[in-house]
């Protein structure tokens, strides 16, 4: 029994591809009037993206074979959430960092290997796709491999209340109290939501993540890092679209527990 | 003597014409374009004490953010501590979506300030200081603002953000000088108001436009705005105003 269980959750662990091939082509992405995110059509090459976000299992192998210090480890300026903090506030916790996404006094990430790993920089980021030898897709491409070709603003259509069927978000209205049951407060283990048309899971929610470029025009563009596709904290009421369209960021040494990634192979 | 009786009553009806002209309320566009585009009035008050620290504490400048010990913090005394919180936020904020606000909107009343979040912001401790300090903060933050060409949106995102009603008539005064203010200093006024729960404002018909989600609507759109105007204009004074009035009497 034990034994069909474990085949069970291996073959369904294993049900998707760990990297989706997004063919070379014209695409259109942003919205038209979007004051950051013109509607406009971009040539990308033949990319190959990975179907989930980076785990914490994949970063633990990269930990492991570089003795690498995070930035939270270093300057010990994560930034955690507890529910009941104001809207967009975060809390500094110099015991936080990848391992104990929450600080040492909550719960770490023994049992959350499958999960996307947060708490990290930019930098970081940087650093892993060094060893990886992968790279942080364009802002483009991450939106070209979230819409799989969707004409609408999201890619399963227009109706936004169907996120909960392929994001993990915040499904209360405000932070300050859970007052409706969420099957997942903080992050999930990847994968487990419905990926879209390509295969892609997670998309939305779970983790926002990091993207490689910046934005032409925009001040301060050496010391922030650009993201895309909210994460556990957005809600309904907090985020604009869920970033399909719009581009979040923060510093590019800030280390928060609702920051991930994805990757892009190398050629 | 019938001559100068007419000359009398011409004086006096110019004077009455005079004072009941509307008032015209100017604003630069090019002021608008720049709080549009800008964040925060660095330094409307520099302290030599936290510069010296910084100047003289490598591990200070270098720290992300960068941010003076507890030791040097404590040696601050109370101006110095409400600068270091104003020009020296030691957090990180994120930005879900950046500013996606409508253009122009020196021609339009709008309904909230722009998504504006700074990747940096005040901590949990710089917030309690101020919180605990409210007197001295407000004396420096209408000293700021009675001194500064412009209105920096941290400023009007700090007076909503502890309620600071007490800055409503320098924000008046400032929206009164010709072309020295922006609409967000209207919609900083509405919104102080709207958090308050002041009653005569929320039954207006400024307040239905802006903040009530229409039929059959769940949500209103965050950007909601409604046509500028002097009469607009002079209603939102006159709630403000009223506003300010009964909370300083109560």
């Amino acid at each position: 029994m034990n034994l069909l269980l474990f085949l069970l959750l291996f073959c369904s662990y294993q049900s998707f591809d760990a990297y989706i091939t997004i063919e070379a082509g014209t695409y259109t992405i942003g919205k038209t009037d979007h004051p950051i995110n013109e509607q406009k059509e971009v040539y990308v090459d033949a990319f190959k993206i990975s179907a989930t976000e980076i785990t914490n299992e994949q970063f633990l192998a990269f930990i492991e074979a570089t003795a690498y210090e995070t930035t939270a480890e270093i300057h010990k300026n994560a930034m955690t959430f507890e529910v009941g903090l104001a809207e967009f506030e975060w809390l500094e916790d110099s015991t936080a960092y990848w391992r104990f996404p929450f600080g040492t006094k909550k719960e770490g990430i023994e049992n959350k290997m499958n999960h996307p790993v947060t708490c990290i920089s930019f930098i970081d980021v940087l650093a892993y796709c060094e060893w990886a030898n992968e790279r942080l897709p364009t802002l483009a491409e991450w939106e070209i491999a979230c819409r799989a070709n969707s004409k609408d603003l999201y890619f399963w259509g227009k109706d936004a209340s169907k996120i909960n069927e392929y994001g993990n978000i915040w499904t209360n209205a405000t932070h300050q109290d859970t007052l409706i049951s969420d099957q997942h407060l903080f992050t999930s283990p990847v994968g487990i939501y419905a990926p879209n048309a390509w295969g892609l899971h997670d998309m939305y929610g779970n983790v926002f993540e990091f993207c490689a470029d910046t934005i032409p025009n925009l001040p301060d563009n050496q010391s922030v890092a650009y993201a895309r596709g909210g994460s556990w904290w957005c809600s309904s009421q907090s985020c604009n679209y869920f970033n399909s369209i719009d581009i979040g960021r923060v510093h590019r040494y800030a280390s928060f527990s609702n920051h991930g990634f994805r990757t892009v192979k190398r050629k | 003597m019938k001559h100068c009786i007419y000359i009398i009553l011409i004086l006096v009806l110019g004077q009455c014409s005079i004072s009941s002209q509307k008032t015209t309320y100017t604003t630069s566009p090019q002021l608008q374009r720049n709080i549009d585009d800008s964040y925060s009035t660095k330094n409307c008050f520099a302290s030599t004490k936290i510069d010296s620290i910084f100047k003289h504490n490598k591990k200070a400048r270098k720290a992300y953010p960068p941010r003076i010990s507890d030791e040097d913090y404590d040696s601050l005394n109370d101006q110095d501590k409400i600068i270091y919180a104003l020009e020296h936020p030691e957090s990180y904020y994120q930005i879900c979506s950046l500013p996606t606000n409508p253009k122009k909107t020196g021609t339009k009343l709008m309904a909230n300030l722009p998504m504006s979040f700074d990747e940096v912001g005040i901590s949990r401790k710089q917030r309690n200081y101020l919180e605990n300090h409210r007197d001295s903060t407000i004396v420096y933050l209408n000293n700021c603002i009675n001194q500064s060409v412009y209105v920096s949106r941290q400023y009007k995102e700090l007076i909503l953000t502890f309620n600071f009603y007490e800055c409503v008539p320098t924000l008046i005064k400032k929206i009164e000088q010709p072309e020295q203010y922006d609409t967000q200093i209207l919609t900083t006024l509405m919104l102080l108001m709207k958090y308050d729960k002041y009653p005569s404002f929320l039954e207006s018909k400024i307040y239905e436009k802006l903040y009530i989600p229409k039929k059959g609507e769940e949500y209103i759109d965050r950007k909601s705005s409604i046509p500028k105007s002097d009469k607009k204009i002079q209603e939102i004074i006159g709630f403000a105003n009223a506003f300010y009035q009964e909370k300083m009497n109560k």
